[in-house]
């Protein structure tokens, strides 16, 4: 005897998609043969699905220019692969396709780099010491105060004159807190870093410089599309929502 | 040597910008998305169990794709037009009459809400199972059915399926 309440819609739908085991579809098989109702459903389900099935083999070929740009991805790729590049090298560093974005991405990547090792942005109090990388600018002592006070959304004017604006924060494998941040000179490059709190300090997982002539505002895209694909491969997982980070920025600020 | 993981990302092009039209419907971000989901495939191609399907691996980086992009639009609020993108963060410009009759099945799509266009392009149009799409939008197979299911009978009623 087949329970009628248990033929829901979903469970008609799986039978007439084919997605049900022999069991439970012999169960719809014999509802069906008994209600109208169910058959009507049955019906229903199997024609759009015939209809949507139709309609999907008429699809659109990829636009011209964007077929170019893949094409030019994979060359770039093949290229790559075929010189063998060593393990420490980053594998976004500036490909010749970053020259093709469009408009709205146009902006070039300066430089890439996965930290690591690498600096430490200084503690309150530390003197700055020359980054063999070249973004002393991270080692600003008012940059490691944000990073561990200011939530993310903030924007935050240094006394250097640049600007701070934190994006995001994410808890990385090993249960620390990192923060996704923009730091922006009026002439220099900005800079888009991820950083993570260990041993009371703030350490640079990557830092992206962007070349800012073509935007006024934030750092272009191009470096935000690194940056995401770094994020990809962190094992950083989603970003935190505000409350969480909250609490964890509140425990930061009571450790010794 | 054709590299065969390039070939199969290549085939799967137009496919993948359907799905990403169908999430942000302005054409130049949805070649965007489809542009960074290609870069993101290159990078972790590693990652990619090839006794699984492609498609189901390369609709997942691009759905993450743009969930990261709506995230940074929210927190940065510079990057797009809102009005290029409609269905930015889930809200929906849909508001008409769920009954209206539409000349066939791909404008009835249109319709949609979004959540319900997007399970039903990554199963009826590309074939995926309600288990793959579920892994794709990282929703359980439950909700997966019950979208499914809603977003038919809406396109029964407008295309005039008795």
């Amino acid at each position: 005897m087949t329970d009628k309440t248990k033929m829901t819609d979903e469970l008609i739908m799986a039978y007439a998609d084919g997605q049900l085991p022999d069991a439970e579809a012999q169960e719809v098989e014999a509802a069906a043969r008994t209600d109208a109702a169910i058959r009507e459903k049955i019906h229903l389900y199997k024609e759009t699905a015939h209809r949507l099935k139709a309609a999907a083999e008429d699809i659109q070929p990829v636009p011209d220019a964007l077929a170019q740009r893949v094409s030019s991805m994979l060359e770039a790729d093949t290229a790559e692969r075929n010189l063998g590049a060593p393990d420490n090298v980053v594998a976004f560093a500036p490909k010749k396709w970053t020259r093709q974005w469009p408009a709205a991405l146009a902006a070039s990547i300066m430089l890439a780099i996965g930290l690591g090792t690498g600096i430490a942005i200084g503690p309150p109090g530390t003197s700055v010491d020359k980054s063999p990388f070249g973004i002393t600018a991270l080692a600003d002592p008012e940059i490691s105060e944000a990073l561990s006070n200011a939530e993310s959304g903030s924007i935050i004017a240094l006394g250097s004159g640049a600007t701070l604006n934190l994006i995001a924060s994410f808890i990385d494998a090993d249960d620390e807190l990192c923060r996704e941040f923009d730091y922006e000179t009026a002439t220099g490059p900005s800079i888009v870093s991820v950083a993570c709190h260990s041993g009371d300090t703030w350490h640079p997982r990557i830092a992206i410089a962007a070349n800012t002539e073509q935007s006024g505002d934030f750092a272009p895209a191009s470096s935000l599309e690194a940056l995401e694909t770094w994020l990809l491969s962190s094992g950083l997982g989603e970003p935190l929502d505000m409350a969480v980070e909250n609490k964890l920025l509140r425990e930061l600020g009571m450790k010794p | 040597m054709p590299d065969s993981f390039h070939v199969a990302l290549t085939e799967k092009l137009p496919n993948l910008r359907r799905f990403a039209l169908s999430l942000c419907k302005a054409s130049h971000l949805a070649d965007d998305l489809v542009q960074i989901t290609v870069e993101r495939a290159l990078v972790a191609r590693n990652s990619y169990d090839p006794a699984s399907r492609i498609e189901a691996w390369l609709f997942r980086i691009l759905k993450n794709a743009w969930i990261d992009i709506t995230r940074k639009q929210r927190v940065r609020g510079q990057e797009f037009d809102i009005h290029d993108a409609p269905d930015l963060a889930g809200q929906e410009n849909h508001k008409g009459d769920d009954r209206l009759m539409v000349a066939n099945v791909v404008d009835a799509v249109e319709t949609l809400p979004l959540e319900q266009r997007e399970v039903l392009i990554l199963i009826c149009f590309e074939e995926l199972s309600y288990a793959e799409a579920a892994e794709i939008l990282d929703i359980p197979k439950g909700t997966v059915m019950s979208r499914l299911s809603r977003a038919r009978t809406a396109i029964a009623v407008k295309v005039g399926i008795k």
